[in-house]
């Protein structure tokens, strides 16, 4: 029986992108954490905002059909799994821990 | 619409309405050697209560879905997982059953192993008139790379299914034999966990046979296969992938066994030789349990087209440098029309009588079988053999007039492709549903692993309709499955 342990090239692989995604996830997550917890009142759209322009989102934003107001952007980045940079859809990319894990 | 199946004894006053009809009943039918263990079941039932049982299993089959417990159904573009619905009440093998089981399962496999070798050897049982050679080198699945090549301990079906029933009389019967790479395996392990966890009021103070030996038996067997039988030799198994419906159940065997689980790319061969890709380079592999089929396992030699497998896989194997399980080429013995000769493949090889019979099965390319199918059509289930899915099968107690005329013209037509069975009253099992507990149909597929020697898990996938009257236990037609408990000599020991 050997005890020396074997990691496949490809399971190295899977597991390095899957800490790639849960801190993009944890990132994203914290940014919008901080826009809600600073927001004033009367200027949410300027606030939230301010979280698309963080990521360079301005193009997708306005592709996926929303208008920039706080509640759309919460939608594009908490929702809306159409979107390729909102939680649930890199969250959605977890194929490698899959792969590993089988769930 | 009762039968002699109403229920006697403590079961008539907590379950007055149960009636199995005339199937027979898995849990109220009197055996000997079940002890107080049925009696036990149904009281410990009735105190939980249907309300209490319905939340609890309700959450067990969350508690699932939460371990990604699960098989995938394909419809169109779109792949759902799925889990497999559970049952909570449990289906019970007495002691004296299970020792019937287990002996037919490994004579069965004993039996499809030497046929392989025969007739990828010198095919004495063809020369011999036992069985018609076109049966053979005519199937799609017969795989003439494999002739004249011998395989360690002559084990080809490593990992086999037995598919089994019970009739009405309580007879146990072989309805079907999987020599490939039968699936299953995990629910039978799952399940008696979710058990131990959901309801242990159930199982509390019986002495069962268990089941979590399955991952330590298939790797030691998988050792043993291997080239030279070294102890340290490097096992794998090899999956098609996370899109395989059985994905779970490969990541789970992986675990159980200990070894990495891989898909094709992850392997390659160099001078005959296999190997797999680690973060510390190649590493030589020495016994792959595939869950892939034959026609993907090396593009070299099968389908060209084909990613998921390992070009020179095959190569290396012939060169004797790897050890393949499930063999190739095992598709040829659990065909329909070789299910049919197995009782007669078994007294070939064996000597004996089977253990465990046959569904009774008529076969119309002997004049015999044709002219009793012919007689009695009305009355049988008439099954094309080269098909699968239940494709042209006809059931002629349900079938019309115009059906039957038109199953006689195939039969004339072209016997050779025919069978026909009777009918059978598949056994039930007290079952929850939405009425209330009430009898459902089941199965049994038993797990036989075999390396220089075969061993059965003790108890098998126990599948159930969960449909009221339902004949049809398929996962993909709303099956579900229970925990099968197999008592163990001692059972009742200690308990109250």
């Amino acid at each position: 029986m050997r005890f020396d342990s074997v990691l496949l090239a490809r399971d190295a692989e899977g597991l390095f992108w899957m800490a790639r995604y849960l801190e993009r996830v944890e990132n994203l997550a914290r940014l919008i954490d901080v826009t809600q917890s600073f927001e004033s009142p009367g200027r949410e759209t300027e606030a939230w905002f301010g979280l698309i322009r963080i990521n360079a989102d301005e193009k997708n934003f306005l592709e996926r059909g929303f208008s920039p107001d706080a509640d759309h952007v919460k939608q594009f980045y908490l929702t809306d799994k159409g979107n390729r940079t909102s939680i649930p859809a890199i969250w959605r990319t977890r194929a490698p821990m899959r792969a590993r894990c089988g769930r | 619409m009762s039968g002699d199946g109403g229920v006697t004894g403590v079961f008539s006053s907590l379950w007055p309405d149960y009636d199995s009809g005339r199937y027979f009943c898995e849990l109220t039918k009197t055996r000997p050697d079940a002890g107080p263990v049925p009696r036990w079941l149904a009281e410990r039932l009735s105190k939980i209560g249907l309300e209490a049982l319905r939340g609890r299993a309700a959450a067990a089959e969350t508690e699932l879905i939460d371990l990604g417990v699960t098989f995938t159904v394909y419809s169109d573009a779109t792949a759902i997982d799925r889990i497999l619905p559970f049952d909570c009440i449990p289906r019970v093998l007495t002691y004296s059953e299970w020792d019937l089981l287990e002996r037919a399962c490994i004579q069965r496999v004993t039996a499809l192993n030497l046929f392989l070798g025969d007739i990828y050897g010198k095919a004495r049982i063809v020369k011999d008139g036992v069985v018609p050679g076109e049966l053979i080198y005519k199937n799609a699945n017969y795989r003439p790379e494999m002739q004249d090549f011998p395989v360690p301990h002559g084990t080809y079906v490593h990992v086999c299914g037995i598919d089994i029933i019970r009739d009405e009389h309580g007879d146990f019967r072989v309805l079907e034999d999987n020599a490939r790479t039968p699936s299953g395996v995990s629910y039978v392990i799952e399940n008696r966990h979710l058990m131990l966890r959901s309801f242990p009021d159930l199982m509390a103070g019986i002495k069962l046979r268990p089941v979590d030996d399955y991952g330590r038996r298939l790797r030691a067997a998988m050792t043993e296969i291997a080239p030279h039988g070294d102890p340290d030799s490097q096992v794998v198994l090899l999956s098609p992938g996370i899109y395989n419906s059985a994905y779970f159940e490969h990541v789970f065997l992986a675990r159980e066994m200990g070894v990495p689980l891989v898909v094709g790319p992850d392997l390659y061969v160099d001078d005959d030789r296999v190997f797999m890709r680690t973060i510390n380079g190649p590493r030589p592999v020495h016994t792959i349990y595939r869950r892939l089929n034959d026609d993907f396992l090396d593009p070299k030699v099968f389908r060209p087209e084909s990613m998921l497998g390992v070009p020179g896989l095959i190569g290396a194997w012939k060169a004797g440098n790897v050890a393949i399980a499930n063999a190739v080429g095992t598709g040829v013995a659990d065909d329909k029309a070789v299910y049919a000769y197995m009782p007669r493949i078994i007294k070939y090889y064996l000597s004996e009588e089977p253990l465990i019979q046959n569904v009774q099965t008529n076969i119309c390319r002997e004049a015999e079988g044709l002219q009793y199918t012919l007689d009695n059509l009305d009355k049988l289930v008439t099954k094309p053999v080269g098909e699968s899915g239940g494709y042209g099968i006809t059931i002629g107690p349900r079938a019309t007039t115009e059906e039957l005329a038109v199953a006689r013209a195939s039969l004339l037509a072209d016997p050779g492709n025919w069978i026909s069975q009777p009918l059978i009253g598949l056994s039930v099992a007290p079952t929850l549903g939405e009425d209330g507990i009430g009898p459902r149909h089941l199965d049994l597929r038993p797990f036989i692993v075999t390396g220089k020697e075969s061993w059965v898990l003790p108890g098998g996938l126990t599948r159930v309709a969960m449909k009221r009257g339902s004949l049809i236990v398929n996962s993909s037609q709303g099956g579900g499955s229970k925990d099968t408990w197999v008592l163990a000599e001692n059972f009742a020991e200690g308990a109250a």
